[in-house]
C-alpha cells in the first residue's frame, strides 16, 4: 500500500508529540502500519520540535526529505523552516501564530511578518492552508487545542487514510475527562475550516 | 497499562524504549538498573514506573559504573539482570565493563547502550559497536521497535547460553521511534538465588585473568558459530547482483528503498553483528558482482568485511564509506541510502524535492534555552555579576562546566561555560586552570551530576588546596533526562525504599571550610554569597538550592494551588532592556507599549521583580491546566 508521510513541527510545549500520538492511535485502530519518530531530550527546552508520522508499508519512522505529503506546523515560521521535507504535491498547513524567539526580542536577529512567510509559503507550492488556529481554539474553550484545530484541518484535506470518526474516538481517548468537550469542539472547527479553504481555493 | 496488561498475542504502539522493557518482561528479567541519559532514559523510566507491579528490583543508580556493577554482581549470582545506558555512559562504566567479559556471568545479563548519531542530545556520536570489539562481548541490533523486544529476549537467552553479558545496541532512531509491537507471555521472576564463590572466574588477580582472556576468546568462538545460524541474521535474496549488507536502522532505511528499484536487490540483515557472521556473510557475496555495506557512524564491519573477503578469491566489489559513497558523520537517512544504491546500480535518480536554495524569508534558529523560571538562570545572574565585581582589572574568570540543563549557561548571555569534558569534569578540571593559571576558576555542577561523577573529583581539589569556587545548581532533581530522583533528591512516598544523601553534609565532610546554601530566587543575596566565596582562598563551595521550576509548578497544580504570575507595568517600561539582555528569560516580549510578559510562558518565579522595578506579581492568571491535545 501507499506510504503516507507526515510531518509535524513547531515550538516546544505545543503539544506537537500529543497530536503525533493521536494520530498514530487512530492509524493503528484502522489496523494501518504506524511508526512515530519522536524528539525527546535537550531539545524540547523551547527548541524547534518536530515529529514524523508514516503510515503504510515501512519500518522506520524518518520521512525523507522531499518525501511528505503533509507538514503540519503549529507555529509559521516553522512551516517554512520545514520546506526542505516538501514535493510539488505535499500539503502544508500552518497555524499563523508566530512564536518570537528570544534572539529577536534581544535585537539580535529579524523575525518576518506573517504576510512575509505567507508569501514565501505560497510560493513553495499550491496545496497551503494557513489558518489562525489559535484563534479557533479560543472559540471552541482553550487556546491550548490549537494542535486539536490542526489535526482538524489535516483531516480536511482528505490525505489521511484515516476515518474522521477514528481520529474523534482518538482524541477521545488521549484527553482528560473535563477537556474532551473543548477538544471536540476544536477538532469540527478546524475541519470545518478546511473544508471551506480548500472550497475556496479550489484544491 | 497496555505495556504490562496488554493481551498475548496483540499488537500495540511502544516506543523502542519501551519495547525493551516489554522483552525484559518477557525473559523474566530479576534486576534492573540504569544512570538516565538521552536517548536511553525511558527504559528506566518505564522501568520506575511499573515496578511497584512486578517482580523484579529496579533502581536508579548514581552513575553508569556503579548501575553496570550491581547488574554483573546479580548476575553472578544467576540473575536475569539488565543495564541500560547512553553512548557515553559506557565510557563511565567501562572498566568494569571490560572485566565482565573475562569474568562472564553464571545467570544472563544484558547491557543496552543507546548511541546518539547526530547527536541530538550528546557530547559526541561515538560507536559503541568498537567496544563490543574492544571488549569482545556478542551485540545484537534491532532496527524497530518491535525487535528491540525480541532482540531484548533473544539477549537474555544469548548471554545465558555464553554465560557472558550481550550487548543490546540501540540509536536515536529506535529508541525514540514508537511502532507496533507484538506482545508475548510475561515471565515470572524466579525469586532469589544463591551466589557461589567462585575467586579463579570472579577475581580477575593477574593470574586469574591469564585463563579467563582465553576463556573469552572460546567463548567468542562459540558465539561466531552461532552468529553464523542465528535466524536474528537474515537474507532475503533476489536475482541481481546487486546486494546490501546492513545493521540497525540503516537496515530499516534499505530495506524500504531497494524496492523501488526496478533491478532486484538482495540484503542481508545483520541483527546478530557481533561477532561478525564470516561464512554467512561470504556466502551472501559469493553469488553478487557488487555489494553496498550501509551502518550509520564508523566503517566497522565494512573494514572487516573487506579484510575478510582479501584472498579469499571471491571477486565482489564492495561499495560503503570507504569509497565514498556513504559518509562516516551523522545519522543517515531513506534519502541517503536511496542516493548510495542508486549510484551503485548506476541508476540516475529524479530528485522530487522542491528547489528551496533561493530563500525568501530567513527564519532565525531557535536554540534551547532555560525554561521561564528556571532557578539556573538566577544562579548564573548573580555568579556573573559577582565575578565580574570581584575579578575588576584582572583578567576573566575561567568557568567549568558540566551536562544538565544549567550546560545553557554556555550560550549568552552568561557565557559561564568556558570548558566541558563530560560528566563531573566541571571540577576535576579546575585544578588544572587554578595551577596552570592566575585566574579566577568557577565551576558549575548540578546535583545529579554532583553525584554521579563530582565526587572523586571535588576530594582531589581539597586534598591539592586547589583554589577554586564550586556552585553545585540543585534543583532537586535530574531535570534535563526527564525528572528521575537522585541520591540527593527523595521525593514524597520514597522514603520507605530511598534514603536521601545531603549534599552539604557530603561536602562539609569532605572537610571544605567555606559552605554555604543559598537560595537563588534570592538574586541580590546570593551574589553576596558568592563575592564571598570567589575572594575566599581556598575551596570554596556554595549550593545554589531551589526546585526544578516545572516540577514545583506541577505540585502546586496538584495541590489546586494558585501558580501567580508576573507582569511589567508596561507604560512606565524605558526599554532599558536589562530583563532581555542580561537576565533572559523567555517569558518576555516586546509590546507596543514597552517590554511584557507572556503570561502563558510565566512560570510565576517572581524573580525578575529583583531585575526590575516595574515588574509585580499578580494573582487573576493562574496557569489553566493543561487542556489541550
Amino acid at each position: 500500500m501507499e506510504t503516507t508521510n507526515i510531518v509535524i513541527t513547531g515550538v516546544g510545549g505545543q503539544g506537537i508529540i500529543l497530536v503525533s500520538h493521536i494520530l498514530a492511535d487512530a492509524a493503528k485502530a484502522s489496523d494501518l502500519s504506524v511508526y512515530v519518530g519522536e524528539v525527546h531530550g535537550m531539545a524540547q527546552r523551547g527548541g524547534v520540535v518536530h515529529t514524523y508520522v508514516r503510515i503504510g508499508d515501512i519500518y522506520s519512522s524518518l520521512v525523507p526529505e522531499g518525501e511528505a505529503d503533509i507538514v503540519l506546523s503549529l507555529e509559521m515560521g516553522e512551516a517554512y523552516r520545514a520546506r526542505n521535507y516538501l514535493n510539488s504535491e505535499s500539503w502544508v498547513i500552518t497555524n499563523q501564530r508566530r512564536i518570537i524567539p528570544l534572539s529577536v526580542v534581544k535585537g539580535e536577529a529579524d523575525y518576518p511578518e506573517a504576510e512575509e512567510i505567507e508569501k514565501a509559503l505560497d510560493g513553495l507550492g499550491e496545496r497551503t492552508l494557513s489558518v489562525d488556529a489559535t484563534k479557533l481554539a479560543r472559540e471552541s474553550g482553550s487556546e491550548i487545542a490549537e494542535n486539536v484545530v490542526m489535526l482538524g484541518i489535516m483531516v480536511a484535506t482528505g490525505a489521511l487514510p484515516i476515518e474522521e470518526e477514528t481520529i474523534k474516538e482518538a482524541i477521545v481517548d488521549r484527553v482528560k475527562e473535563e477537556w474532551k468537550e473543548v477538544n471536540l469542539k476544536a477538532f469540527a472547527a478546524g475541519l470545518q475550516k478546511g473544508q471551506d479553504l480548500i472550497a475556496e481555493l479550489e484544491l | 497499562m497496555d505495556l504490562i496488561n496488554g493481551v498475548v498475542g496483540k499488537e500495540y504502539l511502544l516506543l523502542g524504549n519501551e519495547a525493551v522493557v516489554r522483552g525484559a518482561l518477557e525473559a523474566g528479567m530479576d534486576i534492573a538498573t540504569q544512570y538516565p541519559g538521552t536517548p536511553s532514559s525511558e527504559i528506566g523510566d518505564t522501568l520506575w514506573k511499573i515496578k511497584e507491579d512486578c517482580d523484579f528490583y529496579y533502581e536508579y543508580s548514581t552513575n553508569e559504573k556503579v548501575s553496570l556493577e550491581v547488574a554483573a554482581a546479580a548476575a553472578s549470582a544467576g540473575a536475569r539482570s539488565l543495564a541500560a545506558m547512553k553512548h557515553v555512559g559506557l565510557n563511565v562504566a567501562s572498566d568494569s565493563f571490560m572485566s565482565t567479559a573475562y569474568t562472564g556471568v553464571r545467570g544472563a545479563m544484558v547491557i543496552v547502550v543507546a548511541d546518539d548519531p547526530s547527536m541530538h542530545s550528546s557530547q559526541n556520536e561515538q560507536d559503541t559497536r568498537i567496544y563490543s570489539r574492544l571488549a569482545d562481548m556478542p551485540m545484537l541490533e534491532p532496527a524497530t521497535p518491535n525487535e528491540a523486544k525480541e532482540m531484548t529476549k533473544e539477549a537474555f537467552e544469548l548471554s545465558e547460553e555464553l554465560g557472558m553479558p550481550v550487548i543490546l545496541r540501540l540509536t536515536t532512531r529506535i529508541s525514540h521511534t514508537r511502532g507496533p509491537v507484538s506482545f508475548g507471555e510475561i515471565k515470572v521472576p524466579e525469586g532469589k538465588k544463591e551466589f557461589i564463590s567462585n575467586p579463579t572466574k570472579f577475581v580477575p588477580t593477574p593470574g586469574n585473568a591469564y585463563h579467563l582472556h582465553r576463556e573469552l576468546k572460546e567463548r567468542i568462538a562459540q558465539a561466531k558459530k552461532l552468529s553464523n545460524s542465528s535466524e536474528l541474521n537474515r537474507v532475503e535474496s533476489a536475482k541481481g547482483r546487486v546486494g546490501i549488507i546492513s545493521s540497525s536502522v540503516a537496515a530499516a532505511y534499505a530495506r524500504e528503498v531497494k524496492e523501488e528499484f526496478e533491478q532486484e536487490v538482495s540484503l542481508l540483515t545483520l541483527a546478530f553483528s557481533y561477532p561478525l557472521p564470516d561464512d554467512l556473510i561470504k556466502d551472501f557475496v559469493s553469488d553478487l558482482d557488487k555489494v553496498l555495506i550501509v551502518e550509520e557512524l564508523e566503517p566497522v564491519m565494512e573494514k572487516e568485511i573487506r579484510s575478510l573477503l582479501y584472498g579469499t578469491g571471491i571477486e565482489v566489489e564492495v561499495f560503503g564509506k570507504l569509497s565514498a559513497h556513504l559518509p562516516e558523520l551523522y545519522e543517515y537517512t531513506p534519502k541517503l541510502v536511496r542516493e548510495a544504491l542508486a549510484e551503485v546500480l548506476g541508476v540516475e535518480l529524479e530528485d522530487s524535492a522542491l528547489s528551496t536554495a533561493e530563500s525568501e524569508v530567513e527564519i532565525p534558529p531557535r536554540p534551547p534555552v532555560m525554561c521561564a523560571g528556571c532557578p539556573h538562570r538566577h544562579s548564573y545572574y548573580a555568579v556573573v555579576k559577582a565575578a565580574h565585581a570581584c575579578t575588576k582589572g584582572e583578567p576573566d574568570p575561567v568557568y567549568t562546566g558540566d551536562i544538565g540543563c544549567y550546560t545553557l549557561g554556555a550560550a549568552p548571555p552568561f557565557m559561564a561555560i568556558d570548558y566541558l569534558l563530560s560528566m563531573g569534569s566541571s571540577i576535576g578540571t579546575t585544578g588544572g586552570f587554578a595551577e596552570a593559571t592566575e585566574q579566577k576558576v568557577i565551576s558549575f555542577i548540578g546535583d545529579s551530576t554532583f553525584f554521579h561523577g563530582g565526587l572523586p573529583a571535588l576530594v582531589n581539589v581539597i586534598h591539592n588546596q586547589h583554589d577554586i569556587t564550586l556552585v553545585i545548581l540543585d534543583n532537586s532533581t535530574t531535570a534535563m533526562t526527564g525528572h528521575q530522583p537522585h541520591p540527593g533528591a527523595v521525593k514524597d512516598g520514597e522514603g520507605a525504599s530511598l534514603r536521601e544523601v545531603s549534599i552539604e553534609d557530603t561536602v562539609r565532610g569532605m572537610g571544605v571550610e567555606f559552605l554555604e546554601v543559598v537560595d537563588p530566587q534570592n538574586i541580590e543575596e546570593t551574589e553576596e554569597i558568592f563575592k564571598e566565596a570567589i575572594e575566599f582562598e581556598g575551596v570554596s563551595v556554595v549550593i545554589s538550592r531551589a526546585p526544578c521550576i516545572l516540577v514545583e509548578n506541577r505540585f502546586k497544580m496538584e495541590r489546586g494551588e494558585e501558580i501567580v504570575k508576573c507582569k511589567i507595568k508596561e507604560e512606565d517600561c524605558v526599554e532599558c532592556d536589562v530583563c532581555v539582555q542580561k537576565y533572559a528569560c523567555p517569558a518576555f516580549y516586546r509590546g507596543p507599549d514597552g517590554l511584557a510578559i507572556d503570561q502563558a510562558l510565566c512560570n510565576g518565579c517572581g524573580a525578575c521583580q529583583q531585575v526590575c522595578p516595574l515588574i509585580d506579581l499578580f494573582g487573576e492568571g493562574a496557569i489553566e491546566e493543561e487542556g489541550g491535545a
